[in-house]
């Protein structure tokens, strides 16, 4: 019974549950339900399970979480059926609706998107030439995130800036890995091609100025004009 | 205009060199001025290494990024400082070299603008700019083939000799072909993407 809340649970819970975290499989374990770990024997779960382990994406993050779930639920029979059992459940579900909400979820993002147009999978189909079962696959994070090419036709289906996308995608870098954010890039970018002084020049294909190259133009300008306009937060 | 441009700075000097040749017949073309910069600096552009040797003497700094997909290189210029700022990455042969020479392109405008002789508006700096590159290049390949065939012709055996012409032929075919067909290759390979990948 538990294993089929649980996974009920995750299959409805928001997609990006760990993301982009290099996760120790025990650490997981104890912070999803660490009421659970007091009664289950976590010695008996395969070793693979307790060693470090890192993910290339989000799904085999949440496969992986969704196992050890599984598997510790499936040792923890002698509460199985009482009330105490439903209490921790609830605890351990309510801190993993914490953890999802925080997370900067590709696949959320995407859905949300495609709810907030009022579009369904078909229709964005027709408009941007992706398939509905891939669209609905990256919607439930079980792909990673596609190739830029997609992305931009996505962005033209849902009248949204590529970048927009190609930052949530993780191609782009929002400046956050330099604690620089995108509002600071726009507002040093702004003043950069304010000044009469500077000038300058790109040799750009297929894309638009998004912010990490603007980022650039501003680094340039910074160096010669040997202002400090990106500082982190 | 705002700029003070200084006589010592090697890029104003030939800027207004090129100004005074043809003062009269404004604007020059790219073809001309692609000659007459590679004539003005006595350089054969061949390599990149011969542009960024140039550009160290021009005073230019250039450096190498992983810029984002699709852009290729930045240029500013702030007073007399200048940078240029080129993609480590390109998908094709010769392609940082391709970045370089169309920035310099824009570095040169910024000069002759503050000459008060533009030479295209700034809208079309681009597709000029990308002229210039191929046309350098072209012009640094020509170069290169008069080279090897005039080495070729050395070769004492006939049969290693035509082989050699042959070879050179092939070879200097193949590079011109990349360098005046580098912009549409890009674009080529753009829409490639575009419509193959899913």
């Amino acid at each position: 019974m538990l294993c089929g809340i649980a996974n009920q649970f995750f299959k409805t819970a928001h997609p990006g549950l760990i993301a982009n975290k290099k996760l120790h499989a025990t650490g997981i374990a104890n912070d999803i339900g660490f009421p659970f770990l007091a009664f289950a024997n976590i010695q008996t779960l395969p070793t693979e399970r307790t060693g470090e382990a890192s993910f290339a994406t989000e799904a085999q993050q949440r496969i992986h979480v969704l196992t050890i779930v599984n598997e510790i639920l499936q040792h923890y029979k002698p509460l199985n059926e009482t009330l105490s059992t439903a209490k921790y459940l609830l605890q351990t579900l309510t801190y993993c609706r914490y953890l999802c909400a925080d997370m900067n979820s590709f696949a959320a993002y995407l859905h949300e998107l495609r709810k907030s147009r009022g579009l369904s999978l078909k229709q964005v189909e027709a408009k941007a030439g992706v398939s509905n079962a891939y669209l609905s696959q990256l919607e439930r994070g079980l792909r990673k995130p596609p190739h830029p090419d997609i992305l931009r036709r996505l962005a033209t289906a849902y009248e949204v800036p590529v970048e927009d996308l190609l930052v949530a995608a993780g191609y782009l870098g929002n400046g956050a890995e330099k604690g620089i954010t995108r509002e600071a890039i726009e507002k040093a970018f702004a003043h950069v091609i304010s000044d009469p002084q500077f000038r300058h020049g790109t040799r750009i294909k297929g894309v638009r100025l998004g912010p990490d190259a603007k980022r650039f133009i501003v680094e340039v300008y910074e160096k010669l004009s040997g202002r400090k306009l990106l500082q982190p937060e | 205009m705002s700029q003070t441009l200084q006589d010592s700075d090697p890029i104003v000097t030939f800027c207004k060199d090129v100004v005074s040749r043809h003062e009269g017949n404004w604007p020059p073309s790219e073809e001309e001025l692609a000659d007459e910069f590679a004539a003005f600096f006595s350089l054969d552009l061949v390599l990149l290494e011969e542009a960024l040797k140039l550009c160290k003497q021009l005073g230019i700094h250039v450096s190498f990024a992983a810029l984002p997909e699709g852009l290729h290189g930045i240029n500013g210029s702030h007073g007399q400082n200048r940078e240029v700022l080129l993609s480590a990455k390109e998908a094709f042969p010769g392609g940082k070299f391709h970045t370089l020479l169309h920035e310099l392109r824009e570095l040169l405008e910024y000069t002759f603008c503050d000459l008060g002789y533009p030479i295209v508006r700034s809208q079309e700096l681009e597709i000029h700019a990308e002229e210039f590159a191929s046309i350098a290049r072209m012009n640094g390949g020509k170069k290169a083939l008069e080279f090897f065939l005039e080495n070729a012709s050395k070769v004492a055996t006939n049969w290693k000799r035509w082989l050699a012409f042959a070879a050179a032929l092939a070879f200097g075919f193949a590079f011109l072909v990349s360098c005046g067909m580098h912009s549409r290759l890009e674009d080529a390979m753009i829409r490639y993407k575009q419509n193959t990948l899913h």
